[in-house]
């Protein structure tokens, strides 16, 4: 396979660039209407449970999880003793958001051996930059990348017109119904990846907030 | 075929309890080596708010008892500390260890410390490599400040001792991931307990709440303090007395509000604010009365003077000891100074008239007081053997916007009793006598 680890790092960041500028439909600005909570209750949490409770949360509410994707999905990794573990996705009112402390750690965990314990679906394949290694950042690339992939057969699924909450809900359901494989893999190897197959989803991490998420958070390779 | 979701949900583990569980008894406050805390940032000079937050801790520390002084930590750990750092070492040429290393010996001017405080640095890369000098080495950056200030707050006649939050972080900074053993080394660490989250480390430092646990703890380690009563209004410090007391499962720690100063509404401590100093306060007290006499002066003053209990002052405090203007508080102060000492001879004035009384029997004039008489043995019993309970949750009311103190309304009540008094028993006389004196002691006038 032809590496492109010596590619100029201009010719990187013009392709961060042009995929940054890829919005697919999604608002440029404005307030999120809706925070998906990941609630974890220690630094090794159940990723299957974590990834069940979100695809559950957006089956259940699709029209607000659409709005909410639609103004690229805001997540926060937490800690609620108050709530059970997994995602929740709230209004950006709701004071219950409020119970939420973010997580914030600096050490790396076995997030290889957390991937590996996934179930395989036959969708796509999510490939995590394989840089993200505090547990709050791999979340949010992991929750950022799941959506990325909805989103994509929401689009799909509208055909040459809009994209609506309906078709938001068959793309929630066919992931539900069909899953994804997830791995882990180098920035370098994301990037050829989308260099390779320009239907290849990257996502870049805009917000900053978590100095341990990259920039490149991964890239959705969906099966022909 | 099986659903994705549903293998995702086969393959999730099982719900497990929560590790945390601790059993808190059900059991009345008791103490007998209380050690009274408050944190102040010693990048600049304490100023007319900090001497009302000591006068406060002071006053709980003498209605507590006990021998231990009250400790002021100084707050030199963090990102404003390490800021002050950063622009001291720009404005001198310096590199950071030795802009470290210089601050810490007390090489500059207190004036020069509060300069480069104010206009403290903000680079993110400094600031991280200037916390982890102080952290590894645990120097007072501010020791400047801290000298002085202690010199000042002993010329005031106050007995609190400072102590260094980056030694005391240093001395046992890591006792702090025992709190919660599955999250720690992660560089986050909760502590959970009750639906409740306090957090103690985030992105691998500590939070300001968890600097001071660690400072609090450690003191109570090396005092041997069986109840730490921490004075001030912030939230962080309620959450320091809840993990203290939290963790042990009985209460070991305690807030109680401190209380801001404003001038005609406007609030005057804090960085931008116009209150002066301890030590001007000092200087200029000192020429109308005693300097020693400083500290009794702003105690009777926190036990006599109204407060406000303004909702629109943009104030996180709850309470505020309002003034027209610098002038004015030194002006209080004397007359404050004045009351206390006239207080403190009327009750004697008193207790000579009540001598007069002594008969063979106590005879009161209404059966209000005779009530209180009935029982005089018992609540002199209870009052010498200290009731901190009942001490602490009375400095936590507020009455016509006065902060209220156990023994300060005792000796007013004891006032009314006497007065109501035909004649005394000379046994009753003597408990009266021990009740007055334990709480003038109490007060600390």
């Amino acid at each position: 396979m032809e590496k492109i680890t010596n590619t100029p790092l201009s010719e990187k960041e013009k392709l961060i660039q042009a995929v940054y500028a890829e919005k697919k439909g999604r608002e440029s600005f404005g307030e999120n209407p809706f925070t998906c909570y990941v609630n974890i209750d220690s630094p090794e949490p159940d990723l299957s449970q974590i990834t069940a409770t979100l695809l559950d949360e957006l089956r259940s509410r699709p029209r607000e999880a659409f709005l909410w994707t639609k103004a690229w999905d805001k997540s926060i990794v937490g800690l609620n003793p108050k709530e059970t573990p997994g995602c929740h996705l709230l209004d950006g009112t709701d004071v219950r958001g409020k119970l939420y402390v973010p997580v914030m750690t600096t050490a790396p965990v076995a997030v290889e051996q957390m991937v590996r314990l996934l179930p395989e679906g036959d969708l796509a394949v999510l490939g995590i930059n394989a840089e993200a290694v505090t547990i709050d950042a791999f979340l949010i690339c992991h929750l950022h990348l799941v959506n990325e992939l909805i989103w994509d057969i929401t689009i799909a699924e509208s055909g040459e017109g809009r994209p609506s909450a309906s078709h938001y809900k068959q793309a929630v359901e066919s992931v539900a119904e069909r899953g994804f494989v997830t791995m882990l893999m180098t920035e370098e190897e994301i990037l050829e990846t989308k260099l390779r197959n320009p239907q290849t989803s990257l996502r870049i991490y805009g917000s900053m907030v978590n100095k341990y998420v990259p920039k490149i958070m991964g890239a959705v390779i969906k099966y022909k | 075929m099986e659903k994705y979701i549903e293998k995702l949900k086969l393959s999730a583990k099982p719900a497990e309890l929560s590790e945390l569980t601790v059993n808190k008894e059900n059991e009345t406050l008791q103490t007998e080596n209380p050690l009274v805390v408050c944190c102040i940032t010693l990048g600049k000079e304490p100023h007319l708010g900090h001497l009302f937050l000591l006068s406060i801790a002071e006053q709980t520390k003498s209605a507590l008892g006990g021998d231990l002084p009250v400790v002021l930590i100084n707050n030199n750990t963090g990102p404003r500390a390490a800021g002050a750092v950063v622009s001291m070492a720009e404005a001198w040429g310096l590199s950071l260890p030795e802009a470290v290393e210089l601050m810490s010996a007390g090489t500059f001017p207190v004036s020069e410390v509060v300069e480069k405080y104010r206009k403290r640095g903000e680079d993110v890369a400094n600031i991280r490599t200037v916390n982890e000098l102080i952290r590894s080495n645990g120097v007072d950056v501010f020791s400047v400040v801290a000298q002085e200030t202690e010199q000042v707050l002993k010329q005031a006649g106050f007995g609190v001792e400072i102590a260094s939050e980056a030694e005391l972080q240093l001395i046992s900074g890591d006792q702090v991931h025992k709190l919660n053993t599955t999250w720690s080394g992660s560089g986050f660490l909760p502590f959970v307990q009750g639906g409740r989250v306090v957090t103690i480390q985030k992105s691998g430092d500590l939070t300001a709440t968890g600097a001071l646990f660690v400072a609090t703890q450690t003191l109570i380690d090396a005092t041997m303090a069986d109840l730490a009563v921490l004075v001030d209004d912030e939230a962080g410090v309620g959450d320091t007395a809840f993990v203290l007391t939290e963790k042990e499962g009985q209460e070991k720690g305690v807030q109680i509000f401190g209380a801001g100063v404003s001038f005609a509404g406007k609030i005057a401590s804090g960085t931008g604010g116009e209150a002066m100093t301890i030590k001007k306060v000092l200087e200029e007290f000192g020429k109308h009365r005693p300097a020693e006499k400083l500290k009794q002066a702003t105690v009777y003053l926190t036990l006599t003077k109204p407060m406000l209990r303004e909702e629109n002052m943009l104030s996180k405090r709850g309470h505020i000891f309002d003034f027209v203007n610098n002038e004015e508080v030194i002006a209080a102060l004397v007359e404050s100074a004045d009351a206390c000492d006239l207080f403190v001879e009327q009750m004697a004035g008193e207790m000579e008239n009540l001598a007069t009384k002594v008969g063979e029997n106590t005879v009161v004039k209404n059966k209000k007081t005779q009530k209180f008489a009935n029982h005089l043995a018992h609540k002199a019993a209870a009052m010498l053997m200290g009731e901190p309970a009942r001490v602490l949750a009375e400095s936590k009311r507020v009455v016509d916007g006065v902060r209220q103190n156990y023994y300060f309304n005792t000796l007013k009540g004891m006032r009314k009793f006497m007065a109501d008094l035909e004649t005394i028993s000379a046994d009753d006389f003597v408990q009266v006598g021990l009740m007055i004196e334990c709480c003038l002691i109490r007060l600390g006038l």
